[in-house]
């Protein structure tokens, strides 16, 4: 094949002129710019809001019926167990919302224009996480008090009601909010490495909830595999009463956060080296 | 200006961009030509960073994308139709960008106003036209008032109207001094907007030339030629050194079917010299049209050992042994 090559011949004034000064030169922009364009990003699509609006639908509805069912001879922490037994079918919203984040942009290509505004993505997914924790932890605190104001309401009489002045309830509740958080920055990671919805989605219910049920049938093996389960860890921090079985409650929430940093790296630096 | 400097692309075992090396300078328009799969839309991600070369380096004005400190005022990118959130509108897609690059917030207005969006800027996404979309992304491209753009294959799916109207929107950019590279498969695309063309087939670079060399190169340059007396004028033409051929045009069928004397290219010889020889025979002539070449022949014929496959290939002259 012939390659055929010429100088520019036409038009030929323009091309040596120098090219007018443009928008460059103006303020570099910061963490906080990619911050705020995550943020947009996020409070712009819909599914934020259903899969948060679901999230509290489910756990504050199943905390009334859990809070109903207590019993008089039942204690705190059980009472408070039966508060927040929606927790574990309402965070699988929240994983929904940190997957959908990631993959929403993948699905649609918008993740393109993305990369180009912001080339550093090391950067950018620092702020998208960012994001994704703090949607979470607000969402997940208020959620989490709502349905704990919710079920004590339900409560029947003679069953004794929790006291937010109590330690361990306090931290409980304080310390669902913080779980939900890393849950959903968990997610966003898996929803990073996979990159398309409906595997993001699928590996993300998998693991929350399938999986820590199909443990519970398997014996002492997969009670060894729940203690170790990076979601059931975290967990353990809604447990006024720990179980002498899993992990300490802040250990477990410690150990999920770790779990959470170690798939967040490793999502981003997959995402730095792969083709967008 | 855009760079590229020995940029290969591999997937696998498949070479998509092969060893390019060009220079898009400012103050053009410059196409960036090649059939279906030839690597265009590979090449433009690797100069915007999205896609990693396997070897070879892409820069915009000078510095590698990824490397650009304020990306959007140097370089605006439309690498796809519609790659917005479809839940999102329009003002708050290009919200998001501006505060990613510390853009104030009445450039949204600006380049909303500048494609003709502002009526719909408050409208999802999702029920956007795919003009609308392609508008939206030269917005979203011209956020930052870079210095180079970049629009991969902008007109496909616009209707005339569209299509008009990117052309002068690119012609209005080269002509403030910017660089522009936009590609297209298409030549008839590129015939009345580009000044200059990289051409490129199977990932590696066919041409590298001013429109007017590109078609000035072209073999197909001829004279159309309709005479009633084309059995002594094509011995008479063919006798002074031309070829000549019955012309077989698609657009000019039906003119063929009922002319008693049919439509003659001719080549090697200039239209005054056809002329002149038929006057000096006695011979009358009907027709006398230097062709313009269209791109697009001119593009079949570059990349025909480039292309991977030639669907219906239309040839454009037929011999006619004995002439008539
Ligand atoms: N992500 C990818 N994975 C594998 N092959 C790809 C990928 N992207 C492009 N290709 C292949 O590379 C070649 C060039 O594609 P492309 O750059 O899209 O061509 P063009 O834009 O010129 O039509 C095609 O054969 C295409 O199938
Ligand atoms: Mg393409």
């Amino acid at each position: 094949m012939n390659t055929v090559r010429t100088q520019y011949a036409r038009p030929e004034p323009l091309v040596d002129s120098p090219a007018p000064p443009r928008g460059d030169g103006g303020p570099s922009p910061r963490f906080a710019d990619a911050v705020a364009f995550e943020w947009i990003k996020a409070r712009s699509i819909r599914s934020t809001w259903w899969t948060l609006a679901a999230a509290a639908c489910i756990t504050i509805g199943i905390g009334v019926l859990g809070g109903d069912k207590a019993l008089p001879a039942d204690d705190t922490a059980n009472v408070l167990g039966k508060i927040l037994i929606g927790l574990s079918l309402g965070q699988v919203a929240v994983c929904l919302f940190g997957v959908l984040t990631a993959t929403s942009e993948y699905g649609t290509g918008s993740i393109r224009s993305t990369f180009t505004a912001v080339p550093d993505r090391m950067r950018l997914l620092a702020a998208k996480a960012l994001v994704v924790f703090t949607v979470s932890l607000v969402a997940g605190t208020a959620i989490v008090f709502a349905t704990f104001a919710a079920g004590t309401l339900a409560l029947n009489p003679g069953v004794e009601v929790p006291s937010l002045s109590d330690g361990a309830v306090l931290r409980a509740l304080v310390g669902g909010g913080c779980y939900l958080a890393l849950l959903g920055v968990f997610s966003l990671a898996l929803g990073l490495v996979l990159r398309a919805s409906a595997g993001g989605i699928t590996a993300a219910v998998s693991i929350t909830f399938i999986l820590p049920t199909v443990f519970q049938m398997l014996g002492q093996d997969g009670e060894t595999l729940r203690k170790w389960w990076p979601t059931e860890a975290g967990q353990q921090i809604l447990k006024v009463t720990p179980s002498s079985t899993d992990l300490a409650p802040v250990p477990g929430l410690g150990y999920f956060a770790v779990a959470t940093v170690l798939a967040l790296a490793c999502a981003m630096v997959l995402t730095n080296r792969r083709d967008a | 200006m855009i760079e590229a400097r020995g940029l290969s692309k591999r997937y696998g075992d498949k070479v998509a961009v092969d060893d390019l090396s060009f220079t898009v300078r400012p103050g053009l328009v410059t196409g960036f030509l090649g059939p279906n799969g030839a690597g265009k839309s590979t090449t433009l991600r690797m100069i915007v960073g999205l896609d990693q070369p396997t070897s070879g380096t892409a820069t915009v004005c000078g510095r590698p994308y990824r490397e650009l400190a304020r990306p959007l005022c140097t370089a605006g990118a439309l690498l796809e139709a519609k790659a917005v959130h479809s839940g999102r509108t329009a003002r708050e897609h290009l919200r998001g960008l501006a505060a990613s690059n510390r853009l104030p917030k009445r450039r949204v207005d600006e380049v909303l106003e500048q494609v003709g969006l502002t009526a719909t800027a408050r409208r999802r996404v999702g029920g956007f036209s795919l003009g609308m979309g392609q508008r939206l992304g030269i917005a979203a491209a011209l956020l930052g008032d870079p210095e180079v753009i970049i629009l991969d294959e902008p007109v496909n799916g616009l209707d005339p109207e569209g299509i008009q109207w990117v052309r002068e929107f690119m012609r209005g950019m080269a002509d403030e001094g910017r660089t522009v590279l936009v590609s297209s498969h298409l030549m008839s695309e590129m015939q009345d907007t580009a000044d200059h063309l990289i051409v490129i087939g199977r990932g590696r670079l066919a041409a590298d030339s001013s429109m007017a060399d590109f078609l000035a190169r072209s073999s197909h340059n001829g004279v159309v030629v309709r005479s009633p007396h084309t059995a002594r004028l094509v011995p008479v033409l063919r006798g002074d050194g031309a070829t000549v051929d019955a012309l077989v045009d698609r657009d000019r069928a039906g003119e063929q079917d009922r002319a008693e004397d049919p439509p003659l290219i001719v080549k090697g010889l200039d239209a005054r010299r056809i002329g002149e020889l038929a006057g000096q025979n006695g011979l009358w002539l009907h027709e006398l049209a230097p062709q313009r070449v269209s791109l697009q022949e001119a593009f079949m014929e570059l990349t025909a050992d480039a292309v991977e496959y030639r669907v219906g290939q239309r040839r454009t002259a037929e011999h006619i042994g004995g002439a008539a």
